[in-house]
């Protein structure tokens, strides 16, 4: 009884604003602009229980009635709140992926505040089209924690993609007038009219998901030779530096235990403050060092002064890592896929494949092949059908081999 | 078994029919066999009654600083939206947009003359050596070359990689210049970005070429144009183009070698620049007698301000912005004086 009475009755949900990118470079964003930011994002989208959009963003406002607002039925047994009863609790209110259960998931649930997806069947940077988030709606995420929302009616999955495209773009609009705000000048204040809300951003971050149907990759067809010998070529180019380069991610064997230092562009911004605040710390440790060596007086002094300095950068980094680390969930480094395991999260057709080794995954170190010098279509083609063959090849048979033994995790 | 009140009232309220004991699974009238235990053996009645309650009551703690931390966590949601000002807003996008060509035609009118600028970076104190990044010592192909922390380069006192432009959108240009003229190269080469800050003008060919004898690729994270990852074999070039102008610098980066980082600053028109290693950069034909407003950015810096240029005769304000009018044919000369702490 204590306990209900202590935490209350809650607000109606709202709308988180994004944080940590209006704390870091080209920021801080001062709080004049947060608030500016905060009215013009409910003016655009509305709020959770009582959306809104503009004709402009090209979305269906019917569809996300139907998919936002708190959970129940109406008298007809028509669903309402869908995406609070079967999105929210991992992919967060906001669309952060920062909902109650998403700090125990890995990998994390989507933030879709940047409008980057990683599992699609358009160009890298594009957004996904309607298309792909029915299926991965449909079939699920394969080793994710994202399961199959198949047994939904199609209605109900076409409200859900829509209210999932309309948090990308309330997300992306935060981030465009993000940047706006922080190119203001000295006293200067957003104008919040057509001509910046409208026509400078929302246009522009609209147009990134009516067009992405026009971006679909579209690969030639499989060259025509003998499976066993396009494994054979795929293998010479999955372990070759001069086009595929896999191993530096995805090791010698496969296993996915190359360079896993790096992050992906939604962990990256606290993982460069947290690098860099190391540094700084390597930095004064040094100075340090040299202080207790130091001879002169004045050398001591200048290295004082420096010891100083120095503590306060550290100050000062120490409080921004603490705030991004409250706002956003724990640090973790890239994983590069093991593709011994035979498991392909957007789909394991020869097609999904080919399109990820030529667009490479938005959002991830993982780079297209596309626009790697030399590298053709057919070849391509090679490096999918060993990857297919991977999880039935011996690992032994890498051991073995003197080549690839010998080849260092560089 | 001893019974004294305050043990039955005790038992009373840890068993049922109070509510307690559905919340919390333990019985507790052991708490009265615990008060008479004097000297408990091994294995006694006594001795699991204590043990029982020690458990009860540590899941109890558990579960209180569970709900204390619980209501401690609070989420951070930033400002809400006003009301009234939402509704204005919603009311204005209703309306159409008010003609704003007047302003447009009095930007694209012919300048009276062309002007350069040319200007130098210094700090005057000392500024520590920049530091060796340790994680490049991992990479066998990138630990024989030396790898530093290039976010503050200063040599003989010239500031490096500082950059400079124009932020007035719509300049007029001279019309040698209507077309980018020349190639940005960016190289990676010693497990490094040459250069590591680079000016490019929307249109103007940038090629990435990796001169490495292994492997990199270059992840180009721009905001307003596609963002783009290219995986570059040794001796490989490609070309890439920015379309728009990009409001902030945009980071560069290499996934295979995640300490190489670069900048690239994108705008629409040619006037800008970043300093070389002597801290100088020129920026040719720039239209005079108008007032054009510049930025000054350094990596570490962000927008640099709190520096002083030509002793103070141009004022730059909190966000490293001047505005200057130039006369035609004037060459300026910048001298853009930068202490120690405005590099933070």
């Amino acid at each position: 009884m204590a306990l209900a009475i202590g935490c209350g009755r809650s607000d109606a949900p709202r709308f988180k604003l994004n944080l940590p990118a209006m704390e870091l470079p080209p920021g801080p964003i001062l709080p004049a602009q947060r608030q500016e930011i905060a009215n013009a994002l409910t003016a655009l989208f509305g709020t959770p229980d009582q959306p809104y959009v503009v004709p402009e963003s090209g979305l269906d406002l019917a569809k996300i009635k139907l998919a936002a607002g708190p959970v129940g039925s109406d008298q007809a047994g028509l669903h309402r709140g869908l995406y609070r009863q079967h999105c929210g609790h991992c992919h967060g209110t906001t669309g952060d992926g920062m909902g109650p259960t998403a700090a125990i998931l890995n990998p994390y649930p989507r933030d879709y505040r940047q409008g980057k997806f990683k599992y699609k069947s358009t160009k890298r940077d594009a957004t996904p089209t309607h298309d792909d988030l029915v299926r991965i709606l449909r079939q699920g995420i394969m080793g994710t924690a994202m399961p199959s929302f198949a047994l939904l009616a199609p209605s109900e999955i076409d409200a859900l993609v829509e209210y999932v495209k309309y948090l990308g773009l309330r997300g992306q609009v935060e981030l465009s007038l993000i940047q706006a705000a922080a190119d203001l000048g000295e006293g200067e204040n957003l104008q919040l009219d057509r001509a910046l809300l409208i026509d400078e951003v929302l246009v522009s971050e609209a147009d990134k998901w009516k067009t992405a149907s026009e971006q679909i990759i579209d690969p030639p067809d499989r060259p025509d030779v003998p499976l066993a010998e396009s494994i054979a070529k795929g293998r010479e180019l999955f372990y070759g530096a001069a086009k595929g380069n896999c191993i530096k991610c995805h090791g010698p064997t496969a296993l996915g235990d190359g360079v896993t230092t790096d992050w992906d562009d939604w962990n990256k911004p606290l993982g460069e403050q947290d690098r860099d605040l190391k540094l700084a710390k390597t930095v004064l440790a040094e100075l340090q060092q040299q202080r207790s060596q130091a001879a002169t007086s004045d050398a001591i002094k200048e290295l004082d002064e420096q010891i100083a300095a120095q503590r306060e950068d550290i100050a000062n980094r120490q409080s921004l890592v603490n705030m991004l680390q409250s706002q956003m969930l724990p640090l973790r480094t890239i994983m590069p896929r093991n593709l011994r395991l035979g498991l392909y999260r957007f789909g394991r057709r020869p097609l999904d494949l080919f399109r990820r080794v030529h667009e490479g995954i938005n959002g991830v170190p993982m780079p297209g092949g596309g626009l790697t010098p030399g590298f053709t279509p057919e070849e391509m083609w090679h490096v999918v059908d060993y990857v297919r063959s991977l999880p039935f090849e011996s690992i032994n048979r890498v051991k073995a081999d003197p080549k690839i033994a010998g080849m260092s995790q560089r | 078994m001893c019974q004294s009140p305050v043990h039955e009232r005790l038992q009373q309220f840890f068993n049922p029919p109070y509510g307690a004991t559905l919340i919390f699974p333990f019985r507790f009238h052991g708490l009265a066999l615990v008060a008479n235990c004097r000297r408990p053996s091994r294995g006694s009645e006594c001795m699991q009654a204590i043990n029982l309650n020690r458990s009860a009551f540590a899941i109890l703690f558990i579960a209180l600083a569970f709900t204390a931390v619980g209501c401690n966590r609070r989420v951070e949601y930033g400002p809400r939206a006003e009301a009234s000002i939402v509704e204005e807003i919603r009311r204005t996008l209703s309306a159409p947009a008010p003609a704003t060509e007047a302003a447009a035609e009095t930007a694209d009118a012919a300048p009276v003359g062309w002007a350069t600028i040319k200007g130098t970076f210094t700090v005057l104190e000392n500024v520590p050596e920049p530091a060796p990044l340790a994680q490049a010592k991992t990479d066998p192909a990138c630990a024989k070359h030396v790898v530093v922390d290039e976010s503050i380069v200063v040599q003989d006192g010239a500031l490096v990689g500082a950059a400079i432009f124009a932020r007035s959108p719509k300049l007029p240009l001279t019309p040698d210049l209507a077309e980018p003229t020349g190639d940005v190269v960016l190289d990676n080469k010693n497990c490094r970005f040459e250069p590591h800050v680079f000016f490019a003008r929307t249109g103007q060919k940038v090629l990435v070429r990796n001169s490495d004898p292994f492997g990199h690729n270059t992840k180009i994270d721009s905001v307003a144009n596609p963002s783009q990852n290219f995986s570059l074999p040794a001796a490989a070039t490609v070309e890439h183009t920015f379309g728009k102008e990009e409001l902030q610098p945009v980071k560069i980066g290499c996934s295979i070698h995640p300490w190489m980082g670069g900048w690239a600053i994108v705008r629409g028109n040619p006037y800008g620049g970043v300093s070389d290693e002597r801290g100088s950069f020129v920026i040719e034909k720039v239209p005079a007698g108008r007032e054009i407003e510049f930025q000054l950015w350094q990596e570490k810096a962000g927008p640099l301000d709190g520096v002083t240029i030509n002793g103070g005769e141009v004022k730059v304000d909190g966000k490293g912005r001047f505005k200057l009018k130039l006369e035609p044919d004037q060459e300026l000369a910048l001298d853009i004086s930068v202490p120690a702490d405005a590099l933070k």
